[in-house]
């Protein structure tokens, strides 16, 4: 068996602040290296930011300023032409015949007076003859059969609780008939809230000055052999981290009464959450896949949600944001549904390309258009991938049993992205004042230049340390989410 | 081979005495032994009929939503669109029913369309088993899962053996999140490797329905323990056995008619109603000095109120036969003749006599002959002291 030889292991410091001893513990002084620059085994750590990217990386189109914690914003749904049966006596087994009339009750007020209703068969046509106003169960109407046979009734099955009716165009005699009413449907407000973010660097002694044997890459592409720049690097990817995570990951935590039960052990005041993408896609529409991914359960998954109350007057372009296990199974779908329907060898010419003296193979679908026009785009979200939890889930030996991936790089959300009145669906709400504020708590530390402020001869404490204090507001915004949704894994 | 309970002519131990097998003879019934015989006969005849003729077992489940929804949710309820609660795949449901080979071949053909011997069978069952996306609403999803047994006798071994299985997960320990779940994994493995045998017995009456249940079973997302649905937050769906679900319904309905009937018998017992008094004390926190010392109305009103909110335990504190005595040491408790050790349940004298490790072997003490004199000591100081 192949053994890798181990030339170094990664140590951890998490004493908090830094100064030489964290550079001792660390090792990084150790003389005589072959190869003093580190190689950074896992990239510069910048796949990671699926959500920042979408949404801060875009600039004013993809932030908004509020000036308070919780803020509103209007929605519309889509009319709705139907509504489910609450209640009907079960006593009554030939319902209309002999052209009786019949109570049902209906979960809302919807239906009107004098229209036509039809049965979930499709077929059988009642007209309300009365709208008997609100009761135990909802509303209740009395329905007569349209059909002037004797003999016909409603099939009690189609009165069973939960059974859908339509609402048809109303018909009322030639003469004195009178009027009805209109439904209406007017926006309603949603709300979220903001959260808050503190993060602190402290250091001490010379480290801002502290010159170490590794050269350490910088963002920009250069070197620097400073140990501050390296790890200030680090805190800022801690930070970044942390940020993805939340507007992955936060729950709204307000009750209906305007109280926050979380409260801050130190002060005792509230500690507002806000609304995290999973959250949000778990609200909305939320489905599980097994062993495989199917097209079938794509199409169907896929396509309810896109289906569903909404307007299509976008371009129909839908985005699949999931993590490498999932790229795979979709890939795997659509290369088992073209196996299944003999398309084996354009397939095959595809995958395997003649790359001069030898063949490649390999090329992967990363997208596909339903049948309705809708085209499903696949991207990779490292965050399912490398994230904190897809961590965890490896280390605590939550794999995927047919891949090896952790369980939760088999997921995939879809977001919808695009942009209505101009305003993009998804963005990031900071609080006006608060959205970053970053200072520094003056010592007799040095203040390294990568702090990117002045140094000055005034301090603020006597003790030999600095601190960089860093203070900022956050929250997740979704215009509309019915066309978000999660679709996972499980085992 | 199970015999059901009923003795077989001819078995051992059940062979007609020679002696007393004479036709002119008259037993007790006034039937000769030959009579008697054939009429045995022919009950055993009938039985055997019953036990090979077929038989329906009419059961059906329920698959609700949790209805956990989240403070978002709550706050938007007015407009946040209805959530889309689906049922999907899950890994190990599709591998452990797909593995079952025969019970596939038993069940699948008039789902899929497609007979076991054409070579795309495994593929489209797989596919099957891939592709669920069942929605639930508020009003939950009923599954037919009644189940055609080709003869009585299968359906009662294998009711039997669900009867064990039932009885095993009840009498488990389930005090903390661990060990219910421990049982509850065992339950639904036994359940599930009892089910895929039912294949060779009969056939589902619903067999979507059925599928779908077997599927639940082992989906990770539906509960099979309400009490384990505030644990998990990844738990979307709780099932319910309809029939299990009526019965325990119709128990506490028999147990709050019970209790009724308990409390009436208390107003005409003042020694009982004060014993189950200091029991509903116990039981709810409340220091039993102070619990006593409150107006014969308020303690009506809260027995009243405990019958009907809690009728099992009450009843049993009703029908408890010591529970006066209980109520007897529970008193020399508060008055602090007895002491109760804070971190055990052992009970003492004041003078630090051990009396017993728990209140059962309190109650013991207190019966025993040997502790009588110390026991009306006890009950002069409460009156006297």
């Amino acid at each position: 068996m192949q053994k890798f030889k181990e030339i170094s292991t990664g140590r951890y410091d998490d004493r908090g602040y830094s100064n030489e001893e964290s550079i001792a513990y660390l090792q990084l002084q150790k003389p005589e290296e072959i190869n003093a620059f580190l190689t950074y085994n896992y990239g510069m750590d910048d796949d990671r930011f699926p959500l920042l990217f979408l949404t801060e990386g875009r600039g004013a189109q993809g932030t908004k300023e509020v000036g308070t914690v919780e803020w509103t914003w209007k929605t519309m749904g889509r009319m709705k032409f139907t509504d489910f049966v609450t209640y009907f006596n079960s006593a009554i087994t030939q319902p209309g015949v002999n052209g009786t009339e019949f109570e049902v009750e209906f979960s809302t007020h919807w239906f009107i007076e004098q229209h036509t209703l039809t049965a979930p068969d499709g077929i059988t046509q009642v007209r309300i003859q009365k709208d008997l106003g609100e009761s135990a169960h909802g509303y209740k109407y009395l329905l007569k059969l349209i059909t002037p046979d004797p003999n016909a009734y409603v099939d009690p099955e189609h009165l069973v609780a939960g059974k859908y009716w339509s609402i048809g165009a109303p018909v009322v005699s030639e003469s004195y008939s009178k009027g009805n009413r209109a439904n209406e449907m007017g926006p309603g407000a949603m709300k979220s809230q903001l959260e808050f973010y503190r993060f602190s660097k402290e250091i001490a002694g010379n480290v801002s000055n502290a010159v170490v044997n590794y050269s350490f890459q910088q963002p920009n592409g250069a070197t620097t052999n400073l140990w501050i720049n390296e790890s200030m690097r680090q805190w800022n990817l801690h930070m970044r981290v942390m940020n993805e995570e939340r507007l992955w990951k936060s729950e709204y935590n307000r009750l209906a009464d305007g109280s926050i039960p979380l409260k801050d052990h130190d002060n005792g005041k509230p500690i507002p959450r806000t609304s995290g993408m999973l959250e949000i896609c778990r609200e909305s529409n939320y489905d599980t896949y097994g062993e495989f991914l199917t097209l079938h359960k794509l199409e169907r998954s896929v396509g309810d949600v896109l289906d569903r109350d909404t307007a299509d007057d976008g371009d129909k372009n839908v985005v699949l944001s999931g993590g490498k296990g999932f790229i795979r199974d979709f890939q795997d779908a659509i290369a088992a549904d073209a196996k299944q329907n003999g398309f084996l060898t354009p397939l095959g010419e595809k995958v395997i390309q003649d790359n001069g003296a030898n063949l490649k193979y390999g090329r992967y679908f990363d997208s596909y258009k339903t049948p309705d026009g809708y085209t499903i785009t696949v991207v990779h979200n490292g965050y399912f991938d490398k994230g904190t939890e897809a961590e965890a889930a490896k280390q605590n030996g939550y794999i995927h049993p047919r891949t090896g991936l952790p369980i939760t790089s088999h997921q995939a959300c879809l977001i919808d992205m695009s942009t209505h009145g101009g305003k993009q669906n998804v963005r990031l709400v900071h609080q006006k004042g608060q959205k970053y504020i970053a200072k520094v708590y003056k010592g007799m530390t040095p203040i390294p230049a990568a702090w990117g402020v002045g140094d000055t001869n005034f301090i603020s404490t006597t003790v030999d340390m600095s601190s960089m204090e860093i203070k900022g507001s956050i929250g997740l915004q979704v215009d509309d989410c019915t066309k978000m949704m999660l679709l996972k894994c499980v085992l | 081979m199970p015999n059901f309970g009923f003795s077989v002519a001819g078995e051992k131990g059940n062979t007609p005495n020679p002696d007393i097998n004479n036709n002119s003879q008259v037993n007790n019934n006034g039937n000769t032994p030959a009579a008697d015989e054939a009429a045995g006969a022919a009950i055993m005849e009938k039985k055997k009929q019953e036990l090979d003729a077929q038989y329906i077992d009419t059961k059906s489940v329920t698959i609700s939503l949790s209805q956990r929804y989240s403070l978002y949710r709550q706050v938007n309820s007015k407009t946040l669109p209805k959530r889309h609660d689906v049922i999907g795949s899950s890994y190990n449901s599709s591998v452990i029913l797909t593995s079952n080979k025969e019970e596939m071949e038993a069940y699948m053909p008039p789902i899929i369309g497609v007979s076991p011997s054409n070579e795309d069978f495994v593929t489209r069952v797989k596919a099957y088993f891939n592709n669920f996306a069942v929605v639930v609403d508020e009003l939950g999803k009923k599954l037919n899962i009644s189940f055609r047994y080709n003869h009585y006798r299968d359906y009662l071994d294998i009711k039997s053996k669900e009867n064990e299985i039932l009885s095993r997960y009840d009498a488990a320990d389930k005090h903390d999140i661990k060990s219910l779940k421990e049982a509850l994994a065992e339950k639904i493995n036994d359940l599930n490797a009892l089910e895929s045998t039912k294949y060779k017995y009969g056939n589902p009456i619903n067999v979507t329905d059925y599928i779908l249940y077997r599927h639940c079973l082992l989906y990770s997302g539906i509960a099979k323990d309400v009490s384990l649905i505030n644990s998990d937050p990844s738990i979307r769906f709780y099932i319910k056995d309809d029939k299990r679900e009526a019965e325990n319904e119709a128990k506490f309905r028999n147990a709050k008619n019970l209790a009724r009937a308990n409390y009436v018998k208390l107003l005409n017992d003042a020694e009982l109603f004060k014993a189950v008094f200091i029991d509903y004390c116990t039981k709810n926190n409340i220091p039993i000095n102070s619990g006593l010392a409150m107006d014969i109305i308020r303690k009506q009103e809260l027995l009243d109120t405990y019958s009907t909110n809690e009728p099992v335990k009450f009843n049993r504190a009703c029908e408890d036969k010591d529970i006066i005595l209980k109520g007897l040491i529970e008193t020399l408790i508060a008055k602090g003749e007895l002491i109760r050790a804070t971190y055990n349940q052992n009970i003492s004298t004041a003078s630090g006599e051990f009396i017993g490790a728990n209140m059962k072997e309190a109650v013991v003490w207190f019966k025993s002959p040997a502790n009588n004199a110390m026991v009306e000591n006890f009950k002069n100081r409460l009156i006297y002291g």
